[in-house]
């Protein structure tokens, strides 16, 4: 008798769980605001604004790359503004990228890093391939993947022997697992 | 042992009814998703309702510029990761100001443009003083034109994007203040949310 009410109360227990997880999956797949997407936006700017106020980094950025393109090219989403530098979101879908950067890039797990020379990035404007503007080297994070794309943050230093104090890596670490959280809300709809 | 049939049994109809129920509701929320989906910024483009009320703004105020604008991504749902564009769908303006509506489309807007937006909503407006703003695309853009104030009014969201009105001028010291010009601007941004309401329930 013990058992078969025990049974009961767990398939239950089970088919509650399944409808509550269905339901909160179907509200909210889809259906974020775009107010609230604006915000989250604004968010992410904030956050990597405040990394280059606050730390010795000299411009934050966060890229995208594609999954499902022929072409080693990457798009600049979101970059801190007033750091002095070419804005590279103009440059979107034209940034190149060697294989050995493509390689470190798509063998990083969420939250990890690696570092990258920068220096070896260009961009294409019409027919040409120009360097990016001052930034020397980077340390990219992943942060975030979907179905299409693998997000990442940049944190672009403008002297190749300049590197961050223990405060700031501790800083920098702390924001990016904010803008990893901001990503995370938003993971369906990436 | 019949006892724990029965128990099985009942518990079997129990869980089955609980999923029918779920089936149910999950179907009735697909359902209104649907509904929600078929909206898209389109539907809100061709009509004079929304280009008569800027324009009674612009002629009964001291607003010299008034700009109905739309944030989408490249077509579809603005979603992290993506870059947002704004464009202006109607324009009401006057003397010193001209058309912008041409050259205003499709301009990427910049992390303060995105800051601006986010401080919009149903009961909140932005109230910009052109030089206290900080260097951003949209600050070039009324440095331009030599607008001084400016203010925007939340009007609502579709699937695909985010509609908002300004109402700019070029005189100092005039933030719409007066009594006439508040009530006017309130009436209108009531009324425009009222239409853009009413479209999408239409729709």
């Amino acid at each position: 008798m013990m058992t078969s009410s025990l049974l009961l109360i767990l398939i239950f227990g089970l088919v509650i769980t399944n409808l509550l997880l269905c339901y909160i999956r179907t509200s909210r797949s889809g259906n974020t605001p775009i107010l609230n997407c604006v915000k989250d936006i604004a968010l992410i700017y904030d956050l990597i604004n405040n990394i280059v106020d606050k730390t010795s980094v000299d411009k934050v950025s966060v890229w995208k790359l594609p999954h499902n393109v022929d072409l080693p090219y990457m798009d600049v989403v979101y970059e801190t503004s007033g750091d002095g530098t070419e804005k590279l979101v103009v440059k979107r879908g034209e940034i190149l990228l060697d294989d050995t950067i493509i390689d470190k890039l798509k063998g990083l797990t969420i939250g990890e890093e690696t570092e990258i020379i920068t220096d070896k990035l260009y961009y294409s404007e019409k027919g040409d391939k120009l360097k990016l503007d001052k930034i020397k080297w980077s340390k990219m994070r992943k942060i975030a993947e979907s179905d299409t794309a693998l997000y990442f943050t940049g944190l672009h230093f403008f002297e190749y022997d300049k590197r961050m104090t223990k405060g700031d890596k501790i800083r920098t670490t702390k924001t990016i697992k904010k803008i990893i959280s901001v990503f995370e809300k938003h993971r369906e709809d990436l | 042992m019949a006892d724990i049939f029965d128990n099985l049994l009942t518990g079997g109809v129990g869980a089955a009814l609980v999923v029918l129920l779920g089936n149910i509701i999950l179907w009735y929320l697909a359902n209104i998703k649907s509904e929600q989906t078929g909206l898209t910024s389109n539907n809100f483009e061709g009509v004079s309702d929304f280009q008569e009320t800027i324009d009674r703004v612009i002629n009964g105020t001291g607003a010299q510029r008034g700009l109905m604008m739309k944030t989408e991504n490249g077509g579809g749902k603005p979603r992290l990761g993506t870059h947002l564009y704004a464009s202006v769908l109607y324009e009401g303006y006057k003397h010193p100001l001209n058309s912008v509506k041409n050259d205003y489309q499709r301009i990427l807007v910049d992390d303060i443009y995105v800051k601006m937006l986010s401080d919009i909503g149903p009961t909140t407006s932005n109230k910009l003083i052109v030089s206290r703003m900080k260097d951003g695309i949209l600050k070039k853009i009324y440095q331009r034109e030599g607008i001084i104030y400016s203010e925007v009014h939340y009007i609502g969201e579709t699937e695909d994007a985010f509609f908002y009105i300004s109402f700019s001028t070029t005189n100092n010291d005039d933030k719409f203040d007066e009594p006439n010009d508040r009530v006017e601007i309130e009436i209108a941004v009531s009324k425009i949310r009222r239409l853009f309401e009413e479209m999408k329930h239409d729709d």
